[in-house]
Protein backbone atom coordinates (compact mmCIF):
# COMPACT_ATOMS: atom_id res chain seq x y z
CA UNK A 1 0.00 0.00 0.00
CA UNK A 2 2.71 2.47 0.80
CA UNK A 3 4.46 1.12 -2.07
CA UNK A 4 1.79 2.30 -4.28
CA UNK A 5 1.39 5.53 -2.54
CA UNK A 6 4.37 6.58 -3.11
CA UNK A 7 4.88 5.16 -7.11
CA UNK A 8 1.44 7.66 -7.38
CA UNK A 9 3.27 10.24 -5.70
CA UNK A 10 6.12 10.02 -7.70
CA UNK A 11 4.33 9.70 -11.11
CA UNK A 12 2.13 12.75 -10.19
CA UNK A 13 5.45 14.92 -9.50
CA UNK A 14 7.14 13.78 -12.71
CA UNK A 15 3.50 14.47 -14.31
CA UNK A 16 3.93 17.60 -12.40
CA UNK A 17 7.69 18.40 -13.01
CA UNK A 18 6.27 17.45 -16.79
CA UNK A 19 3.71 19.91 -17.16
CA UNK A 20 5.56 22.98 -15.46
CA UNK A 21 8.37 22.19 -17.81
CA UNK A 22 6.38 22.35 -21.18
CA UNK A 23 5.02 25.73 -19.99
CA UNK A 24 7.90 27.15 -19.09
CA UNK A 25 9.01 25.68 -22.59
CA UNK A 26 6.01 27.08 -24.35
CA UNK A 27 6.92 30.59 -22.16
CA UNK A 28 10.08 30.95 -23.87
CA UNK A 29 8.45 30.45 -27.76
CA UNK A 30 5.68 32.74 -26.74
CA UNK A 31 8.32 35.30 -25.26
CA UNK A 32 10.85 34.21 -28.83
CA UNK A 33 7.70 34.91 -30.74
CA UNK A 34 6.95 38.59 -28.97
CA UNK A 35 10.12 39.54 -29.34
CA UNK A 36 9.97 38.47 -33.41
CA UNK A 37 6.75 40.01 -33.68
CA UNK A 38 8.07 43.16 -31.95
CA UNK A 39 11.14 43.48 -33.77
CA UNK A 40 8.83 42.89 -37.09
CA UNK A 41 6.96 46.08 -36.48
CA UNK A 42 9.85 48.05 -35.60
CA UNK A 43 11.36 46.98 -38.23
CA UNK A 44 8.90 48.12 -40.71
CA UNK A 45 8.87 51.80 -39.28
CA UNK A 46 12.26 52.43 -40.84
CA UNK A 47 11.35 51.09 -44.44
CA UNK A 48 9.95 53.38 -47.54
CA UNK A 49 8.31 51.32 -49.94
CA UNK A 50 8.10 52.66 -53.58
CA UNK A 51 4.82 54.15 -55.36
CA UNK A 52 3.48 50.93 -56.65
CA UNK A 53 3.48 48.87 -53.45
CA UNK A 54 -0.19 47.78 -51.60
CA UNK A 55 0.63 50.44 -48.84
CA UNK A 56 1.03 53.29 -51.31
CA UNK A 57 -1.74 52.41 -53.52
CA UNK A 58 -4.09 52.01 -50.87
CA UNK A 59 -2.78 53.78 -47.69
CA UNK A 60 -2.83 50.17 -45.20
CA UNK A 61 0.03 48.22 -44.60
CA UNK A 62 -0.86 44.76 -45.34
CA UNK A 63 1.61 42.31 -43.29
CA UNK A 64 1.48 38.69 -44.93
CA UNK A 65 2.33 35.45 -42.69
CA UNK A 66 3.38 32.04 -44.43
CA UNK A 67 3.53 28.85 -43.10
CA UNK A 68 2.72 27.95 -39.15
CA UNK A 69 4.89 29.41 -36.25
CA UNK A 70 4.00 31.17 -33.07
CA UNK A 71 5.57 34.37 -34.70
CA UNK A 72 2.77 34.04 -37.39
CA UNK A 73 0.11 33.49 -34.95
CA UNK A 74 1.29 36.28 -33.17
CA UNK A 75 1.81 38.45 -36.25
CA UNK A 76 -1.91 37.53 -36.80
CA UNK A 77 -3.63 39.12 -33.72
CA UNK A 78 -1.93 42.39 -34.62
CA UNK A 79 -5.15 43.44 -36.82
CA UNK A 80 -5.85 47.01 -36.05
CA UNK A 81 -2.65 48.27 -34.91
CA UNK A 82 -1.55 51.38 -36.06
CA UNK A 83 1.36 52.10 -38.35
CA UNK A 84 2.38 55.22 -39.32
CA UNK A 85 -1.45 56.45 -38.33
CA UNK A 86 -2.80 53.60 -40.97
CA UNK A 87 -4.57 50.35 -39.68
CA UNK A 88 -2.04 47.34 -40.06
CA UNK A 89 -4.27 44.30 -41.98
CA UNK A 90 -2.85 41.00 -41.50
CA UNK A 91 -3.46 38.79 -44.10
CA UNK A 92 -1.99 34.94 -43.59
CA UNK A 93 -1.53 33.06 -47.03
CA UNK A 94 -0.57 29.77 -48.15
CA UNK A 95 3.15 29.38 -49.84
CA UNK A 96 0.51 27.48 -52.63
CA UNK A 97 -0.88 30.68 -53.08
CA UNK A 98 -0.92 32.56 -56.24
CA UNK A 99 1.55 35.27 -56.97
CA UNK A 100 -1.17 37.91 -57.57
CA UNK A 101 -2.69 37.33 -54.07
CA UNK A 102 0.84 38.26 -52.67
CA UNK A 103 0.26 41.42 -54.38
CA UNK A 104 -1.30 42.86 -52.21
CA UNK A 105 1.60 41.97 -49.44
CA UNK A 106 4.37 44.67 -48.13
CA UNK A 107 5.35 43.01 -45.78
CA UNK A 108 5.49 39.22 -45.60
CA UNK A 109 6.69 36.87 -42.62
CA UNK A 110 7.88 33.61 -43.68
CA UNK A 111 8.05 30.58 -41.77
CA UNK A 112 8.87 27.53 -44.16
CA UNK A 113 10.70 25.03 -42.43
CA UNK A 114 12.21 23.70 -46.08
CA UNK A 115 15.07 25.88 -47.11
CA UNK A 116 14.41 24.48 -50.21
CA UNK A 117 11.04 25.34 -50.34
CA UNK A 118 11.84 29.08 -49.28
CA UNK A 119 13.75 29.72 -51.68
CA UNK A 120 11.69 28.48 -54.27
CA UNK A 121 8.54 30.39 -52.69
CA UNK A 122 11.18 33.66 -52.64
CA UNK A 123 12.06 33.51 -56.26
CA UNK A 124 8.69 34.03 -57.04
CA UNK A 125 8.13 36.83 -55.19
CA UNK A 126 11.48 37.88 -56.63
CA UNK A 127 10.06 40.91 -58.35
CA UNK A 128 7.40 42.31 -55.94
CA UNK A 129 8.11 45.29 -53.36
CA UNK A 130 7.55 43.18 -50.29
CA UNK A 131 9.93 42.92 -46.93
CA UNK A 132 10.36 39.39 -47.04
CA UNK A 133 11.42 38.55 -42.83
CA UNK A 134 11.88 35.22 -41.43
CA UNK A 135 14.07 33.97 -38.68
CA UNK A 136 17.09 31.50 -39.90
CA UNK A 137 20.77 32.22 -40.99
CA UNK A 138 20.51 31.47 -44.63
CA UNK A 139 17.11 33.43 -45.49
CA UNK A 140 19.47 36.29 -46.89
CA UNK A 141 20.88 34.36 -49.02
CA UNK A 142 18.39 32.19 -50.40
CA UNK A 143 16.72 35.87 -51.33
CA UNK A 144 15.42 37.02 -48.56
CA UNK A 145 15.54 40.71 -46.82
CA UNK A 146 15.71 40.58 -43.21
CA UNK A 147 16.50 37.26 -41.16
CA UNK A 148 16.52 37.08 -37.45
CA UNK A 149 18.98 35.43 -35.53
CA UNK A 150 19.61 34.67 -31.85
CA UNK A 151 22.89 35.46 -30.46
CA UNK A 152 23.16 34.05 -26.61
CA UNK A 153 19.76 35.68 -25.10
CA UNK A 154 19.20 38.22 -27.69
CA UNK A 155 18.11 38.46 -31.24
CA UNK A 156 20.09 40.45 -33.83
CA UNK A 157 19.18 40.43 -37.46
CA UNK A 158 20.90 40.81 -40.80
CA UNK A 159 19.52 42.81 -43.86
CA UNK A 160 20.16 42.63 -47.62
CA UNK A 161 20.20 46.05 -48.87
CA UNK A 162 20.85 44.65 -52.65
CA UNK A 163 18.17 42.46 -52.00
CA UNK A 164 15.55 46.00 -51.19
CA UNK A 165 17.25 47.88 -53.36
CA UNK A 166 16.39 45.95 -56.49
CA UNK A 167 12.40 46.33 -55.68
CA UNK A 168 13.07 49.94 -55.16
CA UNK A 169 12.73 49.56 -51.42
CA UNK A 170 14.53 52.00 -48.83
CA UNK A 171 15.24 50.97 -45.56
CA UNK A 172 16.22 54.06 -42.91
CA UNK A 173 19.94 54.64 -42.07
CA UNK A 174 19.46 54.14 -38.22
CA UNK A 175 17.82 50.60 -38.95
CA UNK A 176 21.01 49.80 -40.99
CA UNK A 177 23.25 50.63 -37.97
CA UNK A 178 21.31 48.71 -35.52
CA UNK A 179 21.41 45.38 -38.02
CA UNK A 180 24.36 42.73 -37.18
CA UNK A 181 25.24 42.18 -41.01
CA UNK A 182 24.35 44.28 -44.41
CA UNK A 183 24.96 42.91 -47.17
CA UNK B 1 34.85 133.36 -5.56
CA UNK B 2 34.84 132.04 -8.82
CA UNK B 3 37.55 130.22 -9.79
CA UNK B 4 39.62 132.08 -12.85
CA UNK B 5 40.84 129.85 -15.45
CA UNK B 6 43.90 129.83 -17.14
CA UNK B 7 43.36 130.20 -20.85
CA UNK B 8 44.69 126.95 -22.87
CA UNK B 9 46.01 126.79 -26.18
CA UNK B 10 44.56 125.80 -29.05
CA UNK B 11 46.80 122.98 -29.38
CA UNK B 12 45.66 121.20 -25.99
CA UNK B 13 42.34 122.07 -27.18
CA UNK B 14 42.55 119.88 -30.41
CA UNK B 15 44.02 116.92 -28.56
CA UNK B 16 41.32 116.98 -26.23
CA UNK B 17 38.64 117.14 -28.96
CA UNK B 18 40.34 114.26 -31.08
CA UNK B 19 41.19 112.22 -28.06
CA UNK B 20 37.21 112.53 -26.95
CA UNK B 21 36.17 111.59 -30.25
CA UNK B 22 38.42 108.72 -30.72
CA UNK B 23 37.33 107.33 -27.25
CA UNK B 24 34.02 107.64 -27.35
CA UNK B 25 33.68 106.29 -30.93
CA UNK B 26 35.73 103.59 -30.20
CA UNK B 27 33.89 102.91 -27.04
CA UNK B 28 30.86 102.88 -28.54
CA UNK B 29 32.24 100.39 -31.28
CA UNK B 30 33.56 98.08 -29.20
CA UNK B 31 30.56 98.01 -26.95
CA UNK B 32 28.66 97.46 -30.08
CA UNK B 33 30.97 94.80 -31.75
CA UNK B 34 30.97 92.55 -28.30
CA UNK B 35 27.33 92.95 -27.86
CA UNK B 36 26.81 91.90 -31.74
CA UNK B 37 29.38 89.74 -31.16
CA UNK B 38 28.31 87.76 -28.27
CA UNK B 39 24.67 87.76 -30.05
CA UNK B 40 25.75 86.21 -32.85
CA UNK B 41 27.57 83.77 -31.22
CA UNK B 42 24.29 82.64 -29.04
CA UNK B 43 22.38 82.43 -32.11
CA UNK B 44 25.43 79.99 -34.03
CA UNK B 45 25.24 77.86 -31.04
CA UNK B 46 21.91 77.68 -30.97
CA UNK B 47 21.96 76.86 -34.47
CA UNK B 48 24.61 74.46 -34.02
CA UNK B 49 22.92 73.17 -30.92
CA UNK B 50 19.71 72.86 -33.01
CA UNK B 51 20.98 71.12 -35.82
CA UNK B 52 23.06 68.46 -33.62
CA UNK B 53 20.22 67.78 -31.41
CA UNK B 54 18.23 67.19 -35.43
CA UNK B 55 20.77 65.13 -36.49
CA UNK B 56 21.06 63.08 -33.12
CA UNK B 57 17.03 63.03 -33.20
CA UNK B 58 17.19 61.08 -36.57
CA UNK B 59 20.48 58.72 -35.93
CA UNK B 60 19.18 57.32 -32.64
CA UNK B 61 15.77 56.92 -34.08
CA UNK B 62 16.19 53.12 -34.34
CA UNK B 63 18.16 52.95 -31.47
CA UNK B 64 15.60 54.59 -29.22
CA UNK B 65 12.63 52.03 -31.14
CA UNK B 66 14.72 48.92 -30.29
CA UNK B 67 15.63 50.14 -27.07
CA UNK B 68 19.86 49.18 -27.74
CA UNK B 69 21.09 51.70 -25.04
CA UNK B 70 24.61 51.05 -26.22
CA UNK B 71 23.74 51.83 -30.24
CA UNK B 72 22.29 54.54 -28.21
CA UNK B 73 25.35 55.28 -26.58
CA UNK B 74 27.66 55.02 -30.09
CA UNK B 75 25.82 57.61 -31.48
CA UNK B 76 25.64 60.15 -29.19
CA UNK B 77 29.58 59.68 -28.41
CA UNK B 78 29.73 61.07 -31.75
CA UNK B 79 29.46 64.37 -30.02
CA UNK B 80 33.14 64.24 -29.15
CA UNK B 81 33.67 66.15 -32.28
CA UNK B 82 31.86 68.56 -30.49
CA UNK B 83 34.41 70.74 -28.33
CA UNK B 84 31.11 72.92 -27.00
CA UNK B 85 28.75 69.73 -26.26
CA UNK B 86 28.71 68.80 -22.84
CA UNK B 87 25.99 66.87 -22.01
CA UNK B 88 23.65 64.84 -24.33
CA UNK B 89 20.57 63.06 -22.66
CA UNK B 90 18.19 60.14 -24.84
CA UNK B 91 14.58 59.83 -23.29
CA UNK B 92 12.45 57.27 -23.90
CA UNK B 93 8.72 58.29 -24.50
CA UNK B 94 8.21 57.71 -21.06
CA UNK B 95 10.96 60.12 -19.60
CA UNK B 96 13.35 57.59 -18.48
CA UNK B 97 17.22 57.82 -19.84
CA UNK B 98 18.35 55.68 -22.21
CA UNK B 99 21.61 56.80 -22.65
CA UNK B 100 23.90 59.99 -21.63
CA UNK B 101 26.47 61.05 -23.43
CA UNK B 102 29.06 63.63 -21.10
CA UNK B 103 32.20 65.62 -22.02
CA UNK B 104 34.85 64.35 -19.70
CA UNK B 105 35.98 67.42 -18.14
CA UNK B 106 32.39 67.62 -16.68
CA UNK B 107 31.30 64.56 -15.44
CA UNK B 108 33.21 65.29 -11.71
CA UNK B 109 33.26 68.65 -11.29
CA UNK B 110 30.27 69.45 -12.50
CA UNK B 111 26.74 67.78 -12.59
CA UNK B 112 24.19 70.10 -14.01
CA UNK B 113 21.11 68.40 -13.95
CA UNK B 114 19.58 68.61 -17.70
CA UNK B 115 16.51 68.83 -16.66
CA UNK B 116 16.82 72.09 -14.51
CA UNK B 117 18.44 73.89 -16.74
CA UNK B 118 17.73 77.43 -17.31
CA UNK B 119 15.39 79.19 -19.43
CA UNK B 120 17.21 79.49 -22.94
CA UNK B 121 17.40 83.05 -23.19
CA UNK B 122 20.83 85.32 -23.39
CA UNK B 123 20.81 86.46 -19.25
CA UNK B 124 20.53 83.20 -18.22
CA UNK B 125 22.68 81.75 -20.45
CA UNK B 126 25.71 83.91 -19.49
CA UNK B 127 25.01 83.30 -15.58
CA UNK B 128 24.81 79.77 -15.98
CA UNK B 129 26.97 79.82 -18.96
CA UNK B 130 25.29 76.88 -20.39
CA UNK B 131 23.03 76.10 -23.53
CA UNK B 132 20.22 74.06 -24.13
CA UNK B 133 18.13 72.40 -26.70
CA UNK B 134 15.80 69.63 -26.73
CA UNK B 135 13.97 67.87 -29.64
CA UNK B 136 11.59 65.16 -30.10
CA UNK B 137 12.78 61.89 -31.41
CA UNK B 138 9.74 61.15 -34.39
CA UNK B 139 9.51 57.96 -36.23
CA UNK B 140 6.68 57.68 -38.29
CA UNK B 141 5.33 60.81 -36.87
CA UNK B 142 5.07 59.76 -33.16
CA UNK B 143 7.25 60.69 -30.48
CA UNK B 144 9.24 57.94 -29.38
CA UNK B 145 11.45 59.91 -27.32
CA UNK B 146 13.63 63.15 -26.97
CA UNK B 147 17.32 64.01 -27.10
CA UNK B 148 18.97 67.16 -25.17
CA UNK B 149 21.97 68.54 -25.60
CA UNK B 150 23.72 71.47 -23.22
CA UNK B 151 26.62 73.03 -24.88
CA UNK B 152 29.10 74.92 -22.46
CA UNK B 153 29.54 78.63 -23.46
CA UNK B 154 33.56 78.59 -22.18
CA UNK B 155 33.86 78.53 -26.19
CA UNK B 156 32.29 81.78 -26.33
CA UNK B 157 33.92 83.39 -22.97
CA UNK B 158 37.72 82.66 -25.39
CA UNK B 159 36.26 83.73 -28.51
CA UNK B 160 34.82 86.50 -26.30
CA UNK B 161 38.04 87.54 -24.34
CA UNK B 162 39.77 87.05 -27.74
CA UNK B 163 37.73 89.56 -29.62
CA UNK B 164 37.89 92.20 -27.07
CA UNK B 165 41.56 91.83 -26.92
CA UNK B 166 41.81 92.24 -30.84
CA UNK B 167 39.25 95.26 -30.31
CA UNK B 168 41.68 96.55 -27.97
CA UNK B 169 44.30 96.13 -29.84
CA UNK B 170 42.61 97.99 -32.95
CA UNK B 171 41.26 100.41 -30.68
CA UNK B 172 44.38 101.59 -29.53
CA UNK B 173 46.19 101.12 -33.20
CA UNK B 174 43.11 103.48 -33.88
CA UNK B 175 43.59 106.13 -32.05
CA UNK B 176 47.51 106.50 -32.57
CA UNK B 177 46.13 106.33 -36.45
CA UNK B 178 43.84 108.92 -35.89
CA UNK B 179 46.34 111.42 -33.47
CA UNK B 180 48.90 111.44 -36.28
CA UNK B 181 46.65 111.83 -38.98
CA UNK B 182 45.14 114.52 -36.45
CA UNK B 183 48.20 116.09 -35.70
CA UNK B 184 48.73 117.39 -39.52
CA UNK B 185 45.22 118.91 -39.82
CA UNK B 186 46.39 120.28 -36.50
CA UNK B 187 49.36 122.09 -37.76
CA UNK B 188 47.20 123.82 -40.70
CA UNK B 189 45.05 125.16 -38.14
CA UNK B 190 47.32 125.99 -35.13
CA UNK B 191 50.20 126.70 -37.56
CA UNK B 192 48.23 129.86 -38.96
CA UNK B 193 46.66 130.76 -35.86
CA UNK B 194 50.28 131.14 -33.85
CA UNK B 195 51.42 132.87 -36.66
CA UNK B 196 47.81 135.51 -36.29
CA UNK B 197 49.10 135.48 -32.38
CA UNK B 198 52.56 135.84 -33.04
CA UNK B 199 52.20 138.58 -35.95
CA UNK B 200 49.29 140.70 -33.30
CA UNK B 201 52.73 140.56 -30.64
CA UNK B 202 54.94 142.20 -32.69
CA UNK B 203 52.53 144.42 -33.42
CA UNK B 204 51.50 145.59 -29.93
CA UNK B 205 55.04 145.50 -28.72
CA UNK B 206 56.93 146.57 -31.57
CA UNK B 207 54.35 148.65 -33.37
CA UNK B 208 55.41 147.26 -36.68
CA UNK B 209 52.62 147.22 -38.42
CA UNK B 210 54.46 145.83 -41.78
CA UNK B 211 54.30 142.15 -40.76
CA UNK B 212 51.66 139.73 -42.92
CA UNK B 213 50.57 136.45 -42.44
CA UNK B 214 50.99 134.10 -45.36
CA UNK B 215 47.87 131.39 -44.80
CA UNK B 216 46.35 129.28 -47.69
CA UNK B 217 45.32 126.01 -45.88
CA UNK B 218 42.27 126.52 -43.97
CA UNK B 219 39.41 128.73 -46.10
CA UNK B 220 38.38 130.96 -42.85
CA UNK B 221 41.83 131.11 -41.69
CA UNK B 222 42.80 132.59 -45.15
CA UNK B 223 40.02 134.66 -44.77
CA UNK B 224 40.75 136.09 -41.62
CA UNK B 225 44.93 136.46 -42.68
CA UNK B 226 43.73 138.80 -45.57
CA UNK B 227 41.65 140.79 -43.20
CA UNK B 228 44.55 141.19 -40.55
CA UNK B 229 46.92 141.97 -43.27
CA UNK B 230 44.28 144.47 -44.90
CA UNK B 231 43.86 145.94 -41.56
CA UNK B 232 47.76 146.38 -40.94
CA UNK B 233 48.02 147.63 -44.45
CA UNK B 234 45.61 150.33 -43.46
CA UNK B 235 47.11 151.43 -40.41
CA UNK B 236 50.81 151.35 -41.89
CA UNK B 237 49.50 153.58 -44.43
CA UNK B 238 47.61 155.23 -41.55
CA UNK B 239 50.52 155.17 -39.83
CA UNK B 240 52.64 156.34 -42.73
CA UNK B 241 50.87 159.45 -43.84
CA UNK B 242 50.83 160.83 -40.41
CA UNK B 243 54.43 160.26 -40.03
CA UNK B 244 55.16 161.99 -43.59
CA UNK B 245 52.67 165.24 -42.40
CA UNK B 246 54.36 165.11 -39.15
CA UNK B 247 57.67 165.61 -40.95
CA UNK B 248 56.53 167.70 -43.29
CA UNK B 249 54.84 170.04 -39.86
CA UNK B 250 58.04 169.39 -38.30
CA UNK B 251 59.73 171.20 -41.30
CA UNK B 252 57.40 173.76 -41.84
CA UNK B 253 58.10 174.43 -38.09
CA UNK B 254 61.33 174.51 -38.81
CA UNK B 255 61.02 176.85 -41.96
CA UNK B 256 58.52 178.76 -40.27
CA UNK B 257 60.85 179.72 -37.18
CA UNK B 258 64.03 180.09 -39.47
CA UNK B 259 61.79 182.87 -41.60
CA UNK B 260 60.93 184.34 -37.88
CA UNK B 261 64.48 184.48 -36.95
CA UNK B 262 65.05 186.06 -40.49
CA UNK B 263 62.23 188.13 -39.98
CA UNK B 264 62.98 189.24 -36.41
CA UNK B 265 66.77 189.63 -37.14
CA UNK B 266 65.44 191.78 -40.65
CA UNK B 267 63.29 193.86 -38.17
CA UNK B 268 66.09 194.45 -35.85
CA UNK B 269 68.34 195.99 -38.86
CA UNK B 270 65.60 197.44 -39.90
CA UNK B 271 64.64 198.59 -36.66
CA UNK B 272 68.89 200.15 -36.36
CA UNK B 273 68.66 201.17 -40.11
CA UNK B 274 65.71 203.24 -38.92
CA UNK B 275 66.80 204.52 -35.70
CA UNK B 276 70.24 205.66 -37.87
CA UNK B 277 67.98 207.37 -40.41
CA UNK B 278 65.54 209.05 -38.05
CA UNK B 279 68.40 210.11 -35.92
CA UNK B 280 69.99 211.08 -39.24
CA UNK B 281 66.42 212.92 -40.25
CA UNK B 282 65.55 214.36 -36.66
CA UNK B 283 69.22 216.01 -36.65
CA UNK B 284 68.56 216.97 -40.47
CA UNK B 285 65.11 218.25 -39.06
CA UNK B 286 66.79 219.46 -36.11
CA UNK B 287 68.96 221.47 -38.96
CA UNK B 288 66.35 222.64 -40.98
CA UNK B 289 63.72 223.76 -38.13
CA UNK B 290 66.37 226.21 -36.62
CA UNK B 291 67.06 228.17 -40.01
CA UNK B 292 64.07 228.10 -40.34
CA UNK B 293 63.46 229.95 -37.22
CA UNK B 294 66.02 232.59 -38.05
CA UNK B 295 64.19 233.01 -40.87
CA UNK B 296 60.91 233.65 -39.09
CA UNK B 297 62.20 235.55 -36.85
CA UNK B 298 64.47 237.74 -39.23
CA UNK B 299 61.10 238.36 -41.18
CA UNK B 300 58.97 238.97 -38.47
CA UNK B 301 61.62 241.75 -37.77
CA UNK B 302 61.22 242.82 -40.85
CA UNK B 303 57.36 242.75 -40.88
CA UNK B 304 57.61 245.00 -37.93
CA UNK B 305 58.16 247.81 -40.24
CA UNK B 306 56.80 246.93 -42.72
CA UNK B 307 52.66 246.61 -43.66
CA UNK B 308 53.51 243.92 -46.09
CA UNK B 309 50.76 240.88 -46.12
CA UNK B 310 53.49 238.96 -48.18
CA UNK B 311 55.60 238.61 -44.76
CA UNK B 312 52.67 238.10 -42.27
CA UNK B 313 51.60 235.43 -45.38
CA UNK B 314 55.19 233.67 -45.78
CA UNK B 315 55.73 234.02 -42.16
CA UNK B 316 52.87 232.04 -41.35
CA UNK B 317 54.00 229.46 -44.04
CA UNK B 318 57.06 229.24 -42.07
CA UNK B 319 55.67 228.62 -38.80
CA UNK B 320 53.26 225.77 -40.09
CA UNK B 321 56.35 223.97 -41.73
CA UNK B 322 58.15 225.14 -38.41
CA UNK B 323 55.50 223.42 -36.42
CA UNK B 324 55.03 220.29 -39.30
CA UNK B 325 59.04 220.00 -38.06
CA UNK B 326 57.88 220.02 -34.38
CA UNK B 327 55.42 217.55 -35.00
CA UNK B 328 57.97 215.50 -37.20
CA UNK B 329 60.08 215.69 -34.38
CA UNK B 330 57.74 214.44 -32.08
CA UNK B 331 56.15 211.75 -34.00
CA UNK B 332 59.49 209.97 -34.66
CA UNK B 333 60.49 210.58 -30.86
CA UNK B 334 64.14 209.66 -31.31
CA UNK B 335 64.93 208.94 -27.86
CA UNK B 336 62.16 206.17 -27.74
CA UNK B 337 63.07 204.87 -30.38
CA UNK B 338 66.80 204.97 -29.65
CA UNK B 339 66.09 203.08 -26.12
CA UNK B 340 63.19 200.44 -27.99
CA UNK B 341 66.10 199.50 -30.45
CA UNK B 342 68.60 199.51 -27.27
CA UNK B 343 66.03 197.07 -24.93
CA UNK B 344 65.62 194.39 -28.14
Amino acid sequence: MIVLFYSMLWRCLLLFALFFSNAAQSNDVNRDARIQTALTLRILKFVTWPSSAAITRTGTLHLCTVGRSPVVSALNVQVGMLYNNRPIVVHSLSQDATIVSFRDCDALYVSIPNELDQAYFLTRLAELPIVTIAEGDGFIAIGGMFQFRRLENKYIFDVSLSKARAVEIKIGAPLLSLASEVR
Amino acid sequence: MMKSRSPVTFNTLINKLTLRVVTIALLLFAVCVLIFQAWLFKQNVDDRLSVTASVLSANVTAALEFEDSEQADLVLSTLKSEPDVIRATLYDRNGRIVALYQRAEFITGRNVSPIDLPKNDLENWLDNKVQQTTKPVLLLNEQIGSIQVVASAGQFYIQWFIGLIVIIVIAFFAGWLSLINTSHVRKNIIAPISDLADAMDRVVSDEDFSVRIHSESIKEVEKLSDSFNFMLANIQRRDNTVTEQNRQLAQSNRDLTDALNEVTQAKKTADQLLLVKSKKISCAVNDARLPLQSVIRTLKTLSINSDDLKFATLITILEERVSELDYMIEQMDINKLATGVDAK
